[in-house]
């Protein structure tokens, strides 16, 4: 499968929170962002064909909807 | 597409069998589940009602109802969903879904980290080794897919880490490849289905 290949300029808080995930996953850069647009894609799919997306808070059963932009 | 050969045995002969492994589902599968496993599907769940087996019973297959054309359907152009296929004499013996994003690992040690999740895996109904059955053609497809699925995990920079809820006829299946299993949760499947995973130190023994 043919590559391309982009550069992609952070803040520096971006890119503190980028380590901290691949950290915390387990990922490499490009894995993590390669998940993100995965589950970005997903969710944006999901909700174009009438889901919704929320949080559910585990003690008080709690809804909070999620609003893609 | 991508082709890579693998084997799988040949249960009449007990050779192994050259077989071709694709990195997709494809129309020709869809048409194999469509005309060749459900007419299959058909003639054995016939069998089992004359002989007494009902839908409620321990023997009816509990993948009967899955429909390829559908799950396959669902998932189009998603980054985050792919599927591989076993090709044997120009026939598909078995299908994988896989979702590669959404799930996270369970088991302690590897607990919310990705790994990669096998939404469905079937192999054709001529396959199956059940009662009421004829002997199986092929053996060892099963066994393909989950290696496949455990070199995705690798690929992907998941160290091998798969998940899964399986069906109950399955839990045997799965436990002989080394996943854990982790048991049902009443707010998944109704409850029904356990879930199971596997580890990096486990793979390697699979593998």
């Amino acid at each position: 499968m043919s590559k391309k290949t982009m550069t992609l300029n952070l803040t520096e808080a971006e890119m503190s929170a980028l380590e901290a995930l691949c950290a915390k996953k387990d990922l490499s850069k490009i894995g993590l962002m390669r998940q993100a647009l995965r589950l970005y894609q997903m969710i944006d799919t999901r909700v174009e064909r009438g889901g919704k997306l929320y949080f559910e808070d585990d003690q008080t059963r709690e809804k909070s909807e999620i609003m893609m932009l | 597409m991508t082709s890579y050969s693998v084997f799988i045995i040949d249960a009449s002969l007990r050779q192994p069998v050259e077989a071709e492994l694709l990195d997709t589902i494809g129309e020709r599968q869809l048409l194999d589940w469509q005309f060749q496993w459900r007419r299959t599907l058909e003639t054995y769940l016939r069998r089992l009602a004359e002989n007494g087996v009902t839908r409620q019973g321990l023997n009816w297959p509990q993948s009967w109802h899955w429909d390829w054309r559908a799950k396959v359907d669902e998932v189009r152009g998603l980054l985050g969903h792919t599927g591989y296929s076993v090709i044997c004499r120009d026939v598909t013996q078995g299908m994988m879904r896989l979702d590669l994003a959404s799930r996270t690992a369970r088991l302690d040690e590897q607990a919310g980290k990705p790994l990669v999740y096998i939404d469905y895996l079937e192999i054709a109904p001529w396959n199956w080794h059940e009662s009421y059955a004829d002997p199986p053609l092929y053996r060892g497809i099963g066994q393909v897919l989950i290696r496949t699925a455990i070199q995705r995990s690798f690929d992907e920079g998941f160290h091998g880490r798969v998940g899964l809820h399986s069906l109950p006829q399955a839990v045997t299946f799965y436990e002989h490849c080394g996943f854990t299993n982790l048991g049902t949760n009443p707010n998944e499947y109704r409850g029904l289905l356990p879930y199971f995973e596997i580890t990096t130190e486990h793979t390697r023994t699979f593998l």
